[in-house]
């Protein structure tokens, strides 16, 4: 960055808060504290919004991207060669916060186009590439998918075998095999691919493409999960053409392309709304407590006590993580760290509520806020897989922080 | 919550965690703790030097002398000295005797006490638990009877740290006078008549305990009367944060311990931090740590800032960090199998620190119970 930023800190916000103003209603502020018992009592673990509604937000969320793209607000932080706004982090915070004063659809299911896969492009594409798709993701004119497990390469990403051969002419490329555990894919435009192109050697014989998700062989099916929902995608790719101009990063080099989305995705999670005390409000589960009539025990008053020492705990860390980011310090492999502890917080998050309501746990007696909990017991095993095992963290953690030599 | 600036140092705390570093690795070797055998008491003259460095002036006033600093510098100073396990009066004078004198708004009392304990010339513990060793105002026996503008004392208070050799003590007792039982401050000479100090066996060799008997010692009221249990339930949000920092840096000295023997020692033909089972229980002390440093930091930020949940954060603090550490050390010596067992290997010295450190002041349950309190 050369140079003091062109607008003031204070002028921006005025100018996000006028666009914002202009385009949205301003959010009550009712809605945003929690009283028990009024609106729904869903305790939304993973998306898994119903097919209609989420097909009637995805125009929404796209025409609210289009139109921050237009005002210059679509990419505050980004190079202004790839259409972005040039300014630093702190003009994306002011961003953040003024929105949270409006009715805005928010970028909650643009997290891995938007979180994990533009900043991929912005790492690995060429130049033309970054022009071609940076401002066409941040306007909502194409959101992408993220391709890489299959039904026989889940830790162990570097076996995947769907392969991609070149044309003879080298100008395209043929893609066959299957993916798996692929979020959004029936909503997706473009998907980051891993495809193995040649047999060895390891990590050298993959390459990243950028597919069409409409282009011909391309099957998606749900994939419905433990909780009853469908998150996620099986995809079928049957000999689909890929134009070379869309291969990310060179022929044999997709694993640094596959390893900064991973990078990029662990850091999501970890800072997704959950990660620290989230998902619910504190006085929820306090609220909880006391209709359950065990307020007073004080077996119960530990527990809480102990779980909200947790989910404080992931809050203040991902506090002073951001912090050195912002402070300069580009969040490293121990960043895994708060992906682990989301997990971790899951599982005990689902131990105490299941504690506390007993029987009601066990079937919806139709009471607000009891049952709708389940979800969060359902949903917990999903936490330690996603975003790699804990125990595929670990081992990462093990040698790239720590220097210990690869585990067995 | 806290300003984001507050979370990581700046320069000058990078640099004064630094010199802190050194300066023990130099002066305040390990092996001293295990000749002490928690009897011998500490190096004054190490004492003084951190004093000359400022280190416990940080937090104290400038109009006392001090520089004016708050919890944040302070808490970088505790993380270093328990990497170092540092065995002088650090946090009975800096997390303790000088936020009470602070809290009780006393104008000459500070006058009176600050200036020399910032210096380094006078060493003050502070005397709260009795029998059962637990923070407690409420279980407070040890009378104060007046005696002209002067008060006497008689009790025993247990638990103490750092009370066999302090010049100056602050002692929390009741007044004798049944029509108003109030518990209010004290200070006391530390060689003041009819009191004895007795040092105890410390599970933690680092850690000076004593036991304090008052005899009709003479003592001058501190603050108002009646003001300690206030007083002393925000002196301990200080000393369960300076507290946790230390356990923050205790359980760095455990990981860096752990990680560094694990990649040379070698089993069935190659170091054991290639065993999964080793690395991981390693991945969970790294977790351990970086969390802890978190919890410790943020607090510190919490009750330099004043925020609202400054209270809370201290709890959680003192819980997490006290349970990290704890778990780590004992994780560390099994990742240094029988030679972690030895009394010739560190690992024991950090193991007993974690130990004692958890349940100073009060039992681990008491801070899960007191979250609940503010929450529920």
């Amino acid at each position: 960055m050369t140079g003091p930023p062109p607008i003031s800190l204070d002028d921006f916000g005025a100018e996000v808060e006028a666009y914002l103003a202009a385009h949205y209603q301003e959010a009550r502020r009712a809605e945003r504290r929690f009283v028990w018992g009024e609106g729904s009592d869903e305790v939304r673990v993973f998306q898994e919004p119903e097919p209609e509604r989420e097909a009637d937000a995805l125009p929404a969320i796209r025409a609210w991207r289009a139109g921050l793209s237009a005002a210059g607000l679509g990419w505050i932080t980004g190079p202004t060669e790839y259409g972005g706004r040039g300014l630093p982090g702190a003009y994306q915070r002011v961003f953040e916060r003024v929105a949270r004063g409006f009715e805005v659809p928010g970028d909650g299911a643009l997290t891995i186009s938007l979180g994990m896969i533009a900043p991929t492009i912005l790492k690995h594409g060429s130049a033309e590439q970054k022009k071609h798709y940076l401002p066409k993701m941040y306007a909502g004119e194409l959101i992408c998918c993220q391709l890489f497990s299959e039904p026989g390469a889940g830790s162990d990403l570097a076996s995947l075998r769907t392969r991609a051969v070149p044309a003879e002419d080298g100008r395209s490329w043929r893609i066959t095999g299957q993916k798996v555990w692929t979020s959004g894919a029936h909503l997706a435009d473009i998907g980051e691919i891993i495809c193995r192109t040649a047999d060895g050697p390891r990590h050298h014989n993959l390459t990243a493409f950028l597919v069409d998700m409409r282009a011909p062989g391309v099957r998606v099916r749900p994939l419905r999960q433990m909780t009853g929902g469908a998150s996620f995608n099986e995809v079928f790719l049957d000999d689909v053409e890929v134009a070379d101009t869309a291969r990310l990063g060179e022929v044999g080099e997709g694993w640094p392309v596959a390893l900064t989305t991973l990078a990029n995705e662990r850091n999501a999670m970890g800072h997704s709304a959950f990660g620290g005390a989230g998902i619910l409000s504190t006085e929820r589960l306090a609220e909880l407590v006391r209709r359950a009539g065990a307020a007073d025990d004080p077996v119960v008053r530990r527990a809480f006590g102990e779980l909200l020492v947790r989910l404080r705990a992931a809050r203040y860390t991902q506090a002073v993580m951001g912090a050195r980011a912002r402070a300069g310090d580009a969040p490293g492999p121990e960043a895994a760290l708060n992906k682990i502890a989301l997990s971790d917080n899951m599982a005990r998050l689902g131990e105490f509520v299941a504690g506390v309501l007993g029987p009601r746990a066990v079937a919806d007696t139709g009471e607000w806020g009891t049952y709708a909990w389940t979800s969060v017991i359902l949903g917990a095993p999903g936490y330690r897989l996603g975003g790699g095992t804990d125990e595929v963290l670990k081992n990462m953690i093990a040698q790239r922080v720590l220097g210990l030599p690869r585990a067995h | 919550m806290v300003a984001q600036g507050a979370l990581v140092d700046s320069d000058e705390q990078k640099q004064l965690r630094d010199t802190v570093r050194r300066l023990l690795r130099d002066k305040s070797p390990l092996s001293g703790h295990r000749d002490a055998e928690g009897g011998a008491s500490f190096d004054r003259d190490l004492w003084r030097q951190l004093a000359e460095l400022g280190l416990v002036a940080l937090a104290v006033p400038e109009k006392y002398d001090g520089l004016g600093q708050t919890a944040v510098e302070t808490g970088v100073v505790f993380e270093e000295l328990g990497r170092a396990l540092y065995p002088g009066p650090y946090l009975s004078t800096v997390g303790m005797v000088i936020p009470a004198l602070l809290r009780s708004e006393d104008e000459s009392a500070c006058a009176e006490l600050l200036p020399s304990i910032a210096a380094g010339e006078t060493v003050a513990a502070l005397a709260v638990a009795e029998t059962d060793g637990r923070w407690s105002t409420a279980d407070i026996n040890t009378k104060a009877e007046r005696d002209g503008d002067r008060w006497r004392i008689t009790g025993t208070k247990d638990i103490v740290l750092d009370g066999a050799d302090a010049d100056v003590l602050l002692v929390a007792a009741r007044s004798a006078d049944p029509d108003d039982p109030r518990v209010s401050l004290f200070v006391v000479d530390g060689d003041a008549p009819g009191l004895t100090s007795t040092r105890l066996d410390s599970l933690d060799l680092a850690r000076s305990v004593a036991r304090v008997s008052l005899d009709g010692s003479p003592a001058w009221l501190v603050g108002a009367l009646g003001a300690a249990p206030e007083v002393l339930g925000d002196v301990l949000d200080r000393a369960l944060v300076g507290l946790a920092a230390e356990q923050a840096g205790g359980a760095a000295a455990c990981l860096d311990m752990s990680v560094a023997y694990a990649k040379t020692r070698e089993q069935f033909g190659r170091p054991i931090g290639s065993f999964q089972a080793v690395a991981h229980k390693c991945v969970d002390m790294l977790h351990g740590v970086e969390f802890s440093r978190a919890c410790a930091r943020y607090a510190a930020a919490a009750l330099a800032e004043g925020t609202g949940d400054a209270r809370e954060a201290a709890r959680v603090a003192a819980a997490y960090c006290g349970e990290a550490f704890r778990s780590i050390a004992v994780e560390t010596v099994q990742v240094h199998g029988g030679t972690g067992f030895t009394w010739e290997h560190d690992a024991h010295l950090y193991y007993r620190r974690a130990w004692s450190a958890q349940h100073l002041f009060t039992r681990p349950d008491d801070h899960y119970a007191a979250i609940a309190d503010l929450t529920l």
